[in-house]
């Protein structure tokens, strides 16, 4: 009966640390075509395949709380020293008006690197990326300015997501929070 | 033993009051009357024309009246600066919604800052870089009056 306990606790434990993160979302066997912020066709996440991703969703007419979500990416890649093996990427809620000329002039507002890219695409691929990893997005706000030209506003997901080397999504927080760089951070030092 | 039980209970008294003086200083009154509305801490987020931006401080009302921010603007930058807040909606997504004015009452602080209530600055006519400083004019209900924010990069 001893030794019945033993192994069965033996077993368990072996289990547990051979399990890893827990995936949140297999994106492996997905495939989207997106163009980045220098009107590269990307096919998401098969180009990034081999590397960690840190993904976050953003719009460039959001002033107050995608910029903090870009921050918090930007923190997570300093605080690494800007490692190679992990590429962060932006995706835009907002297909219509972030064109990569946009997103490029975005990406040099934060003065952002190599491994650092901005994706587009076709609304309604937008769209299936957003349902892979469960973000939602929906125009909110009008408003006109003086000038006469409409501008609209979106309510959305607040995320940062990790992918692993094989595209699944093991970790999700709130994107735009003070403290989720620190969070990753220490992810990262499991991770790799 | 009823009285060594007073008495340690007063020693236990003094000495927790005699701590409290020694490691916890009074902090400088929020009440303080300076006479005055204070805009402090003020930054623009640096950004590109025809962009977004927004601006944040804090309003120290240091009058014996109540006052209310109703609107900002710079001719320097854009024709549409609101005041708006992110908030977070029912169904847990991030939005924005306006917001009409800012109460100030008489001698509290009021922040605007990343996050929650913030400037949004629609537009810009031109490139709002780390340096630079951008005149804007706040209307309080006691009055406009000029004040220069200084741009800060995205850190």
């Amino acid at each position: 009966m001893k030794q019945l306990f033993y192994f069965l606790s033996l077993s368990l434990l072996i289990i547990s640390c051979q399990s890893g993160p827990k995936v949140i979302d297999d994106l492996g066997d997905k495939s989207f075509q997106l163009i980045n912020q220098d009107s590269v066709s990307v096919t998401f996440p098969d180009d990034y395949q081999g590397r960690f991703v840190v993904l976050g969703f953003i719009y460039t007419n959001c002033p107050d709380v995608c910029p903090l979500i870009t921050q918090n990416m930007i923190k997570i890649q300093k605080e690494l020293n800007n490692p190679d093996d992990i590429q962060f990427i932006g995706i835009t809620f907002d297909p219509e008006r972030d064109t990569p000329s946009v997103l490029s002039k975005y990406k040099e507002t934060f003065k952002l690197g190599k491994n650092f890219d901005f994706l587009t695409g076709d609304p309604a691929v937008i769209s299936e990326v957003m349902d892979s990893v469960r973000v939602r997005s929906q125009v909110s706000l009008t408003t006109t300015t003086d000038s006469g030209k409409e501008i609209y506003f979106m309510n959305h997901s607040d995320k940062i997501m990790v992918l692993d080397k094989k595209s699944r999504v093991i970790i999700e927080y709130g994107g735009s929070m003070p403290g989720i760089p620190n969070l990753i951070v220490e992810d990262f030092k499991t991770l790799r | 033993m009823k009285l060594t039980f007073t008495f340690l209970f007063i020693l236990g008294l003094i000495f927790q009051g005699c701590g409290k003086a020694q490691t916890e200083p009074e902090p400088e009154s929020q009440n303080t009357l300076t006479g005055k509305i204070e805009i402090r801490d003020g930054w623009v987020r640096e950004g590109k024309s025809g962009m977004m931006s927004a601006a944040y401080f804090t309003i120290y009302n240091g009058t014996t009246k109540s006052d209310t921010l109703w609107s900002i603007s710079s001719e320097d930058i854009s024709d549409d600066i609101q005041i708006h807040e992110s908030y977070k909606t029912e169904d847990g997504l991030m939005g924005m919604r306006p917001v009409g004015a800012v109460p100030t009452p008489s001698g509290q602080s009021v922040e605007l800052k990343p996050g929650g209530i913030h400037i949004m600055i629609i537009q810009p006519y031109r490139d709002l870089s780390d340096g630079d400083s951008i005149e804007f004019e706040f209307n309080f209900s006691s009055g406009d009056t000029l004040i220069m924010l200084p741009v800060q990069k995205n850190q």
